[in-house]
């Protein structure tokens, strides 16, 4: 303690005291290396990316081998590139439950562009969630600004280094995330903003998540960021071979909870 | 995964975490805080694991803190988040007129105060966490602890008045 700080021994000893009610959950150490483990996927797929260009760069045959990329002798076939249309889309995504009654406003989840390898699918899924003007007190509250400011962090966080995310003047989000279907995966995506709802009695934070596993995707909204939080809303899942369905057929549209 | 860096978590986090929530305010963003502290550790773990990983990861923490911006300076959290299981777990009695006097600090001196509270950090180690002179910390610190006594009086007194 230095000489000059003592008379505030007691604002010091609150501010212990505080932070002594704060101790990691039973889930911490796992969501840490959790992260850990996807920071490390994306610096491996970004190398990997890098890879895969410099050596398409040079392939005239329709194989390429990627040394290190997957195993030192795996055989790779040029990314099988489609771009399809939204896959719920129409009158949008509506979340049921808490989320709808009390943020409103439509969130539309979609999987704009996928391609895949003989081990791996990867898609650009695509998350729009616009807040609904009616609902006064929410905008009123909200403060657009620092709303659009801590979206914009939070899906930056989220999109982080393989992605991309612009939140629009009216609040409306739309980021971008490529995710490698490689087993069980749960990505957050999208609207992860906390807001304080004037009148409410707390605050809310609404995700939306891209379960995939190495067949399908499944579309959900729950009521916060975390795994263990309630999912609200479940689109049936759509399974990689319907996606290329889609590409043919690009008036097919998938509706949920509306 | 390095099991020096599993223990390294596992000892580490409940410090961080603390820390974060003194900084912060409410345990999300302190959680957001520690888990992008830790994470940035383990990705330099080869070269950081041997040296003062504890160290790497509070500074870290602090500047992360420090370079959010302003963008929560003004939100007020009136309650808790609908999380199961989450990472974080808070005392129901928390001391919420602190907490909101905390917030009220220009975030240097926020975490001046907090890092001499919860760390025990004196100027020289404060100024290290910040990335400053030890004149400058000593200044964020007298200052920071000077202006939460008056925050905290005012509260008190318009409780009163109230």
């Amino acid at each position: 303690m230095e000489p000059e700080d003592e008379s505030y021994d007691d604002l010091l000893a609150r501010i212990q005291a505080a932070g002594a009610r704060v101790a990691p959950g039973p889930a911490a150490g796992e969501r840490v290396h959790g992260a850990l483990a996807r920071r490390r996927r994306r610096r491996r797929a970004q190398v990997a990316l890098a890879s895969v260009t410099a050596v398409a760069a040079v392939t005239v045959a329709g194989v390429v081998v990627v040394p290190g990329l997957l195993d030192d002798d795996a055989t790779v076939t040029p990314a099988d590139e489609v771009s399809a249309p939204a896959i719920i889309e129409g009158g949008g995504y509506r979340p049921a439950g808490f989320f709808k009654d009390v943020v409103g406003g439509t969130a539309v989840p979609s999987i704009t562009r996928y391609y895949r390898t003989v081990r791996k699918v990867v898609f650009t899924a695509r998350f729009e969630w616009s807040p609904d003007p009616a609902r006064e007190a929410f905008l009123a509250d909200l403060s657009l600004e620092r709303y659009r400011s801590d979206a914009e962090q939070r899906c930056a966080r989220l999109v982080e280094e393989d992605g991309s995310c612009d939140v629009r003047e009216d609040g409306s989000v739309l980021a971008t995330y490529e995710v490698a279907a490689d087993g069980a995966f749960l990505a957050p995506i999208g609207q992860e903003g906390r807001l304080r709802l004037d009148g409410s009695p707390g605050v809310l934070r609404g995700a939306t998540y891209f379960r995939t596993d190495a067949k399908a995707v499944t579309a959900l909204v729950c009521n916060c960021s975390s795994l263990g939080g309630a999912v609200l809303s479940e689109a049936p899942p759509v399974s990689f071979e319907a996606l290329a369905d889609v590409v043919t057929d690009p008036s097919w549209a998938l509706r949920v909870g509306s | 995964m390095d099991p020096r860096y599993e223990e390294f978590v596992a000892v580490e986090t409940p410090r961080l975490l603390r820390v974060a929530y003194g900084l912060t305010g409410n345990p999300h963003d302190a959680w957001d805080l520690v888990q992008e502290a830790l994470v940035r550790v383990g990705m330099k773990w080869r070269t950081v694991g041997d040296g003062n990983p504890g160290g790497y990861a509070h500074t870290t923490l602090v500047r992360l803190n420090i370079d959010r911006g302003r963008r929560l300076s003004r939100e007020r959290l009136p309650g808790v988040l609908p999380d199961h299981d989450g990472p974080v777990r808070v005392d129901a009695v928390l001391d919420p007129a602190l907490i909101e006097a905390l917030r009220g600090l220009p975030k240097q001196q926020r975490a001046a105060v907090v890092l001499r509270a919860l760390e025990d950090l004196d100027h020289a180690g404060i100024a290290e966490r910040l990335g400053c002179s030890v004149g400058t910390a000593r200044s964020h610190l007298s200052r920071g602890l000077a202006r939460l006594r008056e925050i905290l009086a005012e509260r008190e007194v318009s409780d009163h008045g109230a």
